[in-house]
């Protein structure tokens, strides 16, 4: 569906994309998962010929995607970071403004706007002008003019920044939901939980480049990390750190404020050798946690940085 | 015409705008139009209350008196002295004019003054008196001519029934209706055209909106050639409901003055650099207090400097230059020799059709520099 190679984008000396390579096949929920400024929304912006790029190639539906493709572009669907609606349109007539941008038959594109409509659940806001919608509700109308026209492909650009998380979950549900229709999806982000809820396969960018790309259980498999056991109100001295840090398969051990935190590969049972070494030496503990790797435990090995910065 | 239609739904959700506008331009206009009818009736004769005291029965006597009679009220009184001191004094007449026996002979072939009395301290005795003259005068003319008593009194009677239409020197005569009605319109054009245009080009550049629609499936150059039709529509329609309203106002006073083709023109070219400078003003302001604050400065800062509120004869030279780099001074200009001139002959074309081209020529500028400001901001 999508093919980028070696995209170079710079902005003056400002590298935004770095030899950006990426492969996303139909049928597929794609997500481009990266920390601000990582270049997601510049790839995007070149994927649909809104900028040009100094050299590389970008092909979508086996076709070089230039700004006069328009075969390419009617059968895809974009929504934007910011919300991109009339404030001089009511909700029935953004979703058919932007769906006649693609559709020209007055009545399939009245059945589609429909659709879109009880799609995004805004059934009771037809007449109601963008002003007057709350942020979730302007988020799913911004969706809902995206994808009216039933895109082949369809490129979600962080769809939920500043949504309440009921109209969240509507938004990743009304994904999944397309997807099952037969879009394929890009989807951008730096919620690492919702790209991993969803997608597919991920690609994590940093710094214009693509780091990893894999399923989210590949991405995982990468690391070193398997487990992570946290232990809340434990005080321990130099020694007992050094007895967690000789226990097998434990490769990092961090203490902060009376906070345990021990990282440990892919192994059975860390959680029951740590614990039993406080019980060992009597050392009392609040509560504890174990936690499986997640995508930012991917990025912070791979980059050696959060990916909530 | 996907984009057309935005124009026009976003252009329709402005027509209270629209309507309020049109209001304060009719209100303006009606309210001008009033005051200059004032101004107007402050040159007509004024009617003094005269006393007469005739003991000359003759035919010359009694033309004075109906000469003086056509513009003042004139009261024959009887020769007492108490009676003239009280009309006087109770201000029933405020100049009395003694005309003597033998009137032909004495006042107009002789030297004799006619013995008149005044309240004094009022101009209006003088005002009196120099009729007097006046009739003096013409009857001692005629006399000259060696017109016999009833001879005069009949030329001066004759005289006194022409009536001789005022005209100024270019034969225009007093401003026409629909003239204040065309020297008003370029504020209703400005500010609907600024407003209504600055909205929808708003509407278009919000946000991410303008890589939403290069994204789109519409070509650029389409989509770009719809909105320019949209706005020519719009203006068409607006400049059209103008045209009609003056007909309908003025009817065949406006159709029948053989220069309604040019005031069609003018408007027109008026309409056309409006457009230009609203797409102008469009591509330029952010939100709707900067356009607001922006289409307040344009429209009466250009209304009041280039002749429209306030005449350009009353304006400093300076003002005046510097409204000759604006298109509503030619605008204005053009319309005072429509108004001045009843008929545009050969040598005063040239002239309207001169302020006509250089309205367009601004709207070539205006095209000019908002494509520039695209392109500097692509």
């Amino acid at each position: 569906m999508i093919k980028i190679e070696n995209l170079v984008k710079r902005y003056g000396n400002i590298v935004a994309l770095d030899h950006f390579n990426l492969e996303i096949e139909e049928g597929e929920i794609f997500g481009l998962l990266g920390p601000n400024g990582s270049g997601k929304t510049t790839a995007i912006n070149c994927m649909l010929a809104l900028l040009k790029y100094d050299r590389g190639s970008i092909r979508i539906m086996g076709r070089e995607m230039t700004p006069d493709n328009y075969d390419v572009k009617r059968q895809i669907g974009i929504v934007m970071q910011d919300v991109a609606v009339f404030d001089e349109l009511n909700v029935h007539d953004n979703i058919d403004y932007f769906c006649s941008l693609y559709i020209k038959d007055k009545n399939k594109r009245k059945e589609l706007v429909e659709d879109a409509i009880r799609f995004v659940g805004l059934e009771d806001y037809r007449k109601t002008y963008p002003k007057k919608l709350s942020g979730g509700l302007l988020r799913r109308l911004n969706i809902a003019c995206g994808i009216a026209h039933k895109p082949r492909l369809i490129i979600l650009d962080e769809p939920t920044v500043a949504v309440d998380p009921q109209s969240r979950n509507k938004i990743l549900e009304g994904i999944c939901e397309l997807n099952r229709q037969g879009s394929t999806i890009v989807y951008t982000s730096h919620y690492m939980e919702e790209v991993e809820q969803i997608c597919t396969r991920i690609a994590i960018m940093d710094h214009g480049r693509s780091i990893a790309v894999g399923t989210k259980e590949e991405l995982k498999s990468m690391i070193k990390t398997g487990e992570t056991v946290t232990i809340e109100a434990v005080i321990l001295d130099q020694e007992d750190l050094t007895d967690i840090g000789n226990l097998p398969h434990v490769f990092d051990v961090r203490y902060e404020e009376q906070r345990l935190i021990v990282r440990c590969t892919g192994a059975k049972h860390n959680l029951i050798h740590i614990l039993g070494i406080l019980q060992e030496k009597d050392i009392p503990f609040g509560r504890v946690f174990s936690e499986l790797p997640t995508l930012n435990d991917v990025f912070l090995e791979i980059t050696g940085k959060q990916l909530r910065n | 015409m996907t984009v057309f239609k935005a124009y026009m739904k976003i252009a329709k959700k402005n027509i209270w705008l629209i309507l309020m506008y049109m209001g304060i331009f009719i209100a303006v206009t009606v309210m001008f139009q009033a005051f200059a009818g004032d101004r107007e009736r402050e040159y007509t004769a004024q009617s003094v209350s005269v006393g007469v005291i005739t003991e000359d029965r003759g035919s010359a006597a009694q033309s004075l008196i109906r000469y003086i009679g056509s513009i003042n009220e004139v009261t024959e009184l009887s020769d007492d002295r108490e009676i003239l001191q009280e009309n006087l004094f109770y201000r029933n007449v405020e100049y009395i004019v003694r005309i003597p026996d033998g009137f032909m002979e004495r006042c107009i072939l002789g030297d004799e003054k006619l013995q008149v009395t005044t309240v004094p301290g009022t101009y209006s005795g003088y005002y009196v008196e120099r009729q007097i003259t006046n009739f003096i005068n013409f009857a001692r003319t005629y006399a000259a001519a060696g017109f016999s008593e009833e001879e005069i009194s009949d030329a001066m009677e004759q005289r006194e029934s022409a009536q001789v239409e005022l005209t100024g020197q270019n034969g225009g005569g007093a401003e026409q209706a629909y003239a204040f009605y065309y020297r008003y319109l370029p504020y209703l054009i400005l500010c609907v055209l600024c407003y209504v245009m600055g909205y929808i080009l708003m509407g278009f550049r919000r946000g991410s909106l303008p890589d939403r629609m290069a994204a789109s499936a519409v070509p650029a150059r389409r989509q770009k050639l719809e909105g320019l039709l949209a706005s020519g529509v719009i203006a068409i329609a607006l400049w059209g409901i103008c045209i009609l309203l003056s007909v309908v106002i003025y009817g065949s006073e406006l159709l029948d003055s053989g220069k309604v083709h040019l005031y069609f023109a003018n408007s027109f070219a008026l309409l056309l650099s409006a457009l230009a400078l609203a797409y102008l003003v469009g591509s330029l302001v952010k939100n709707s207090d900067g356009l607001s604050g922006i289409v307040n400065i344009l429209s009466l800062g250009m209304c009041f400097t280039c002749g429209v509120f306030v005449e350009m004869d009353l304006m400093s030279s300076g003002v005046r230059k510097a409204a000759q780099f604006l298109p509503v001074y030619w605008y204005e200009t053009v319309n005072n020799l429509l108004s001045d001139y009843k008929t545009i002959s050969g040598n005063i074309m040239p002239e309207v059709m001169g302020g006509i081209g250089i309205q367009l020529v601004f709207a070539v500028a205006f095209v000019c520099v908002t494509l520039a400001v695209s392109k500097k901001r692509s």
